[in-house]
């Protein structure tokens, strides 16, 4: 018992913070991080040593969050729809997100940090492939191959996921002059 | 260039920011960016971008996770405590096969969520865990758990939540618990533990292997029992000491080898679970083990290829005394003695007769209602191998060298004492060198052996102490007609030759029933042996537990 509190105890920030720039909600991330060690801990026996712990229990965190925002995408879509330009490019659909993030994100709203709350707003306007992808990588600092692990791709295709997020959030990060040029 | 050309540089650009870019894609990258501005440029953007996401802000996760999943852990250990109870205590067999207990808990401990409503989506932890002892929840259909394999209610689904089976039964079956009426606390800290995951991911990895050897739940993985039992909760344990790595290593993979040559699967790489097959688990020291001194592998063959096992990794030993078996109860030190051990159990397990050997202890131990009550059970059974085995060993046979342990304890407790004392056991035996000395000891012991034969010296005329004599003649004459073979020939032995204990394996004759030639599950212990004059004290066989280390390092990859 207590060394499961210990495994909680070091992975759980990771877990949440992965679930919560993929999913963007606070609470939404609480509860797959929760449920996400239950299913490792019920899915134990499907544990194999062909990934390494943090590679499987990242695989269970990524696929639940990623499930978890399809679902919500499913029941947002009308008012989505109705909010935003369905015809807009990615950008312009970054810069609606970027208002949204900033009264949806506390820490963003804390620090007022205009920059910070575009950067959310812009990784949650990615496509889900791509944010997952630029989470893993920039956020959470892992290689290409552990990426691929988690999410059962090939390291060139979480290459050319990750290239195409950047690009989309350069459109919005970068000035819009600069970016332009390139 | 082409704008086709541009976007493969950017993207050759992202990687090269992450140092993902071979060293001649590195360069190439580099002799662009010094003659090209756009591509500095766009590398100048790209790292503004990832600095930008990277600073983003962390949240530390909210305290009631952990809170909730403790509780949830502790709602798994109250269950867990129930399905023990219709079972026996104790048990190798049954080492590390509750994280599969964990796992069915779990799934019930889910549909139970799911009975309040409450979608996969959703928290479970607003569920008001006390009032599953309060009886809440609607009564329905008989839950079995506690009544019989835990396991028949494992969903077979990668999705726990998909798993409504016996979602009524938990709450009816908690209601009935016989300690349902205690405070959780008293029950949970009255329980033992029956799971602890250590952080290193390799002893999941062992948890896991183990829980796929025979797909069989019992609650009551362990595992600090784990580690400290090395699987020697077995009745099945092959041990030989090495002098040192290198011959152990050599030795592991000329087992494995020869497993995977004849069908073997690694159970670490199966995508399915072994049913009855061969199939063997490699654990080494930088794994799943304590033991800074051994490697285990876990095998699971029939009895006819136990002595290829014995061949292939006792025949690399320095010495035949650095070679024990142990089958069930009985325990044989020497490379012979575990020869006439395997051949012993093989017929008996062929006889069909009494088997209450090693394997068919598992079965026993589920309709038993104590798993001390079988072994005695076993080890009167077993009177007449004791002495078949005594008369094959050769009974002068000095103790420290090749002999036969006839200890009537428990084979756990056997186990146990082996652990902390084999490596002193190893370092005293004087290990004879493969020709020389250790031929004549080898040859004075046949005779010792032979001459039981000649005398008939049995004192037991059982069927199937007349088949072992029948046999050991035969091997007396074959002994003989090598010798004199052997005698004739050059004093040198031959270019590869193997000292002259390690005989080569019979073929293995496959029964036509394959009943009759029933999977054992073997644990082989490559051991190494201290250093000359070197104690090693049971403790400092421990792996330093790195359980208060939280930092964030990530695990090795594999």
């Amino acid at each position: 018992m207590e060394a499961f509190g210990k495994l909680v105890e070091r992975y759980q920030d990771r877990v949440f913070n992965t679930c919560w720039r993929i999913c963007g909600s606070l609470e939404d991330a609480r509860d797959l991080t929760q449920d996400t060690f239950l299913k490792a801990l019920s899915g134990i026996s499907d544990f194999r040593r062909k990934s390494g712990f943090y590679t499987w229990l990242f695989r269970i965190a990524v696929n639940m969050a990623l499930s978890h925002r399809r679902k919500m995408k499913h029941r947002a879509a009308v008012s989505l729809d109705q909010a935003t330009n369905p015809a807009g490019s990615q950008a312009e659909r970054l810069i609606d997100r970027i208002e949204q993030a900033k009264t949806s994100d506390p820490s963003c709203e804390a620090q007022g940090a205009e920059l910070q709350a575009r950067a959310v707003g812009a990784l949650y306007g990615l496509d889900d492939d791509q944010r997952a992808v630029v989470v893993l990588r920039d956020i959470e600092g892992l290689d290409y191959r552990d990426i691929a692990a988690i999410l059962d791709i090939a390291p060139g295709t979480v290459k050319s996921r990750l290239h195409r997020g950047r690009l989309a959030l350069r459109q919005v990060l970068v000035s819009p002059q600069r970016a332009n040029e390139g | 260039m082409s704008g086709v050309d541009f976007d493969k540089l950017s993207e050759q650009l992202s990687a090269y920011l992450d140092g993902e870019l071979s060293g001649r894609e590195r360069a190439a990258v580099e002799a662009v960016l010094k003659k090209s501005e756009p591509a500095r440029k766009r590398l100048a953007e790209l790292k503004q971008v990832t600095s930008l996401v990277g600073a983003l802000p962390r949240h530390l996760a909210p305290e009631s996770i952990a809170e909730d999943l403790m509780k949830a852990a502790e709602r798994i250990q109250l269950l867990d405590d129930n399905g023990r109870a219709g079972q026996a205590p104790g048990g190798g067999w049954r080492i590390g096969l509750g994280v599969l207990a964990v796992a069915a808990v779990v799934t019930l401990f889910v549909t139970v969520a799911l009975q309040f409503g409450r979608s996969p989506g959703e928290s479970l932890f607003g569920l008001p865990l006390a009032s599953l002892d309060k009886g809440e929840g609607t009564a329905a259909e008989p839950h079995h758990l506690g009544e019989g394999p835990v396991g028949s209610q494992v969903t077979q689904s990668d999705d726990a939540w998909s798993a409504p089976r016996g979602r009524n039964g938990v709450a009816d079956e908690t209601r009935r618990r016989p300690h349902g009426k205690k405070a959780p606390d008293e029950v949970t800290s009255a329980a033992p533990h029956f799971w602890e995951i250590d952080l290193e991911s390799e002893d999941l990895i062992a948890l896991a292997a183990v829980a796929n050897v025979t797909q069989k739940l019992t609650a009551g993985v362990d595992n600090a029992g784990l580690r400290a039992h090395q699987f020697s909760n077995e009745s099945n344990v092959l041990s030989v000491a090495f002098a040192d790595a290198a011959s152990r290593g050599a030795a592991a993979d000329r087992l494995v080898s020869d497993l995977v040559l004849h069908g073997s699967i690694d159970l670490a790489q199966s995508t399915e679970p072994p049913q009855n097959r061969d199939f063997y688990y490699h654990g080494n020291v930088d794994y799943n083990f304590d033991a800074s001194d051994e490697e285990q592998i876990l095998v699971h063959v029939r009895t006819s290829q136990l002595s290829r096992v014995l061949h292939e990794v006792g025949g690399s030993a320095d010495s035949p005394a650095d070679v024990r078996l142990q089958i069930g109860p009985i325990a044989a030190r020497g490379y012979e003695p575990a020869q006439a051990l395997i051949q012993i159990a093989q017929e008996r397990y062929a006889s069909g007769g009494d088997r209450k050997t090693t394997a068919s202890l598992e079965e026993d131990a589920e309709s038993s209602s104590t798993d001390q009550a079988v072994r005695r059970e076993t080890l009167a059974g077993e009177a007449v191998l004791r002495d078949v085995v005594k008369v094959l060993a050769g009974k002068s046979e000095a103790p420290s060298e090749s002999s036969v342990d006839m200890d009537d304890k428990a084979p756990s407790e056997q186990s146990e004492q082996e652990d902390a004392a084999e490596p002193d056991e190893s370092s005293q035996v004087d290990a004879p060198v493969a020709t020389g000395k250790g031929e004549e000891r080898r040859r004075s012991k046949q005779k010792d052996s032979d001459r039981a034969v000649d005398e008939e010296d049995v004192p037991e005329r059982t069927p199937l102490v007349e088949r072992r004599l029948d046999t050991a003649r035969k091997k007396k004459a074959q002994r003989e007609g090598l010798r004199k073979a052997q005698d004739s020939a050059e004093e040198e032995p031959a270019p590869g030759a193997g000292a002259p204990w390690r005989q080569t394996p019979q073929p293995e004759t496959r029964q036509a029933d394959p009943t009759d030639d029933p999977y054992v599950t073997l644990v082989v212990r490559l051991l190494l042996k201290p250093p000359p004059g070197a104690k090693v004290p049971p403790s400092s066989r421990a792996r330093p537990q790195n359980a208060n280390d939280n930092s964030d390092a990530k695990p090795p990859s594999h």
